[in-house]
């Protein structure tokens, strides 16, 4: 990772195509991840992320297009790719009845390491695991979160420039999800360029700079996740609930800059006088357990202060405030009218 | 030195499965002392003899003399007797080692007695099989002696009564015992002869060392089979692709898994060798052994790749080579000797890995040279080649 240079073109990927018979599991799919980025896939089972990946990563021979990593090109300098990448694949890629050490010596022998360093970099591999003291014990006693751990230490010995990682926490429990996403964080922060591909938006919002959204085959958006959510709406919902509604609060927020409209809400009265009724019907009198104000903005992060402000002057008793953003699956929704999940 | 890398690990990987090393080492050792007990024990040379009988004489004497090695319990006991047409067919099966020996009676045997005049049997031995030999040689010497003891009989008593007109038993029965006697002790009784030509053979074999050399080669085999469900395995569970987005090249990792299967039958071997020779097994040329060892390694890792290429899944691999190591093995005389198959399948033992390493192997073990098993080598180096280009070809790697 010695020559990196942040922001400059690592991957450059071109009409992508990858034809099974006439099934286009990979269907002209162009991107740019740039050095230093956490750039990330994310699509729903099937989306072709893996083909993609492994077309990137010189596993498979694309049907159309090219792909080219730090300048060299994935169909004639595959050995100079291969050694610019690290792999974490969504498989745990272990041998169960070698230790973790045994693996991950192997792993780096693989990448060329030798002697001293590799030694260094295994000890290194298996701290950031957090596994060094189960070092010797084989991988098949290992926990799922454990596998997934050394996994993705096998794939960062060789201090790879481009570290690609396929759905690196399918089926795990919620500390090692956690665990691997502070290490990515981590090896990012070091200055290791990431790839990342899952069907957990979540994640993908929590760790990328910027997202490809991929659907059968194709990237049907690109952008950073601010973006990508503008794509919705740009507008974000700043809900604050309070004890008691004092008289003229709604018109002075109304009246801030950057507010495009102020809705009322009380909690739902299921029956009045016999009948069902709507929060919006209900006055604010009838409120015993506080009121909410949502506020419309497009630009929520300078107008919430203003917004506690007034209702601060206005003698509010304010109980909690939230700030909600159309998120990286109300996009894949409003783009493709499936869930992720689906 | 990836490739070094991958095969110790396979090794690794193979030496710590307890049941693999009990398939790859421990059956063979069962198998050999119990196949060995079972035949006559450990000691016992196979058994019976494989001879041949080439009757040309048109008289009844040749008859006599032949059809006691179909008939008698005794000498059938001790020899599995063929007849054949041809004395040379008889000295090439000799000379090929398939036989132990075989006796020839000439065309006008039956006249010469008749008439008196001396006749020779003709023996062909293969001096390889010291013991068998030897008692092959006597029963036809003693068979000659018998003939030409009765050819004197029948003369004395001609002699007596046609000449001399005597007609008391008593007194024709004992000149018949005296003309015997005398001829037998001034060594006259030689109305049939023996003439013995040797042929090429080396040391004789126990059923110990037969099957130390059929159960090595068929454990062997064994061996590769675990190679390529190695390689599918390392298919399904994602470890060969990710060697291949490392810098390693194709042709290292498949090195490498070949190392592996090499190293696991390297091993084997040693194991086995060591095993047999403490039961007292004579393994003859170690740089023939050697050689032996690795070409049919190295076949036994082209099967492994062509398994591997051939099979999808763990389970069918584990059927083809179940079926296609197992025929090999029978045909190839890991179980029985191709010498006590039927004539029209012994061509057969050609057909597979076994047939051509165990001929080698016992070919050493009577003495051969690594020069004289090197058709057998070159054969198994051939089929190795075979089998790896179809097997690289065909594999499919993701």
């Amino acid at each position: 990772m010695s020559d990196v240079r942040p922001g400059a073109d690592l991957v450059v990927v071109t009409d992508l195509v990858k034809r099974f018979g006439q099934n286009a599991a990979v269907d002209g799919v162009s991107l740019t991840i740039r050095e230093g980025e956490v750039f990330g896939l994310l699509g729903p089972n099937g989306a072709g992320k893996t083909t993609a990946i492994s077309m990137i990563s010189c596993l498979i021979a694309p049907t159309g297009g090219t792909v080219t990593v730090g300048g060299f090109s994935v169909a004639n300098d595959a050995s100079k790719v291969k050694k610019a990448l690290g792999i974490v694949p969504q498989e745990i890629a272990l041998y169960p009845t070698l230790t973790a050490l045994e693996n991950l010596r192997f792993w780096g022998r693989m990448y060329g390491l030798s002697g001293a360093l590799l030694e260094e970099r295994v000890a290194e591999a298996l701290e950031t695991a957090g596994l060094a003291d189960r070092a010797k014990e084989r991988v098949e006693t290992y926990s799922g979160g454990m596998k997934r751990r050394i996994n993705i230490a096998a794939g960062i010995m060789h201090h790879p420039r481009l570290l690609i990682m396929d759905e690196p926490t399918v089926g795990i429990d919620p500390q090692s999800r956690n665990h691997i996403l502070e290490t990515v964080k981590e090896l990012n922060k070091r200055g290791m360029t990431v790839l990342y591909t899952s069907h957990y938006m979540e994640e993908v919002e929590f760790l990328c700079d910027r997202v490809a959204i991929v659907d059968h085959g194709r990237v049907i958006a690109c952008g950073t996740v601010e973006q990508l959510k503008r794509l919705v709406g740009d507008e974000n919902v700043i809900s604050v609930r309070i004890a008691s509604i004092p008289d003229g609060v709604m018109e002075s927020l109304r009246e801030l800059t950057a507010v495009d409209s102020v809705t009322l809400h009380v909690p739902l009265l299921k029956e009045r006088d016999g009948e069902p009724v709507q929060d919006s019907d209900v006055s604010p009198a009838g409120a015993g357990e506080g009121v909410t104000i949502e506020v419309l903005s497009r630009d929520s992060g300078a107008v919430i202060a203003d917004v506690v402000g007034v209702l601060g002057r206005a003698g509010a008793h304010v109980l909690a405030v939230d700030v909600r953003e159309p998120n990286l699956e109300s996009v894949f929704l409003h783009l493709t009218g499936t869930s992720l999940r689906d | 030195m990836r490739w070094f890398h991958i095969g110790i690990r396979d090794l690794t990987i193979t030496v710590r499965d307890k049941a693999s090393i009990g398939i790859l080492i421990g059956m063979p050792m069962i198998l050999i002392v119990i196949l060995s007990s079972a035949l006559g024990g450990m000691s016992a040379n196979l058994s019976k003899t494989p001879v041949a009988i080439v009757n040309l004489d048109q008289g009844t004497v040749g008859a006599q003399v032949t059809d006691g090695f179909f008939t008698d319990g005794q000498l059938s006991d001790l020899f599995l007797a063929r007849r054949l047409h041809s004395p040379e067919e008889a000295r090439s099966l000799v000379a090929s080692g398939e036989l132990a020996g075989a006796l020839v009676v000439p065309l006008d045997f039956s006249k010469r007695l008749n008439t008196g005049r001396p006749s020779v049997l003709t023996l062909y031995v293969d001096p390889g099989r010291e013991i068998a030999g030897t008692v092959f040689r006597s029963v036809a010497e003693s068979l000659s002696t018998r003939v030409s003891a009765a050819s004197v009989a029948a003369r004395t008593s001609a002699y007596y009564v046609t000449q001399l007109r005597l007609e008391d038993p008593t007194l024709i029965g004992r000149a018949i015992g005296q003309a015997v006697a005398s001829a037998s002790a001034t060594g006259a009784l030689s109305a049939v002869g023996v003439a013995e030509t040797t042929a090429v053979r080396g040391a004789e074999l126990s059923y110990l060392s037969y099957y130390s050399g059929g159960m090595s080669v068929m454990f062997l085999m064994f061996g590769s089979m675990f190679g390529a469900f190695s390689l599918v395995r390392e298919r399904d569970q994602w470890t060969l692709p990710r060697m291949l987005m490392t810098p390693a090249a194709r042709t290292e990792i498949l090195g490498g898994k070949m190392a592996g299967v090499f190293l696991v039958g390297a091993v084997q071997s040693v194991v086995l060798y060591a095993f047999t020779s403490a039961l007292g097994v004579k393994w003859g040329d170690p740089f023939a052994l050697v050689l032996i060892a690795v070409s049919t390694v190295s076949a036994a890792t082209g099967l492994a790749i062509f398994i591997a290429a051939v099979a999808k899944t763990v389970r069918a691999v584990s059927g083809l080579a179940q079926m296609l190591i197992q025929f090999m093995a029978a045909v190839g005389g890991s179980f029985f000797p191709v010498a006590q198959f039927p004539v029209w399948m012994q061509p057969l033992h050609y057909a597979s890995v076994n047939g051509w390493a165990i001929d080698a192997v016992l070919a050493v073990m009577r003495g051969g040279s690594a020069l004289s098993v090197m058709p057998n080598v070159l054969a198994l180096f051939g089929i190795a080649a075979a089998f790896f280009a179809v097997g690289s070809w065909r594999l499919r790697w993701e």
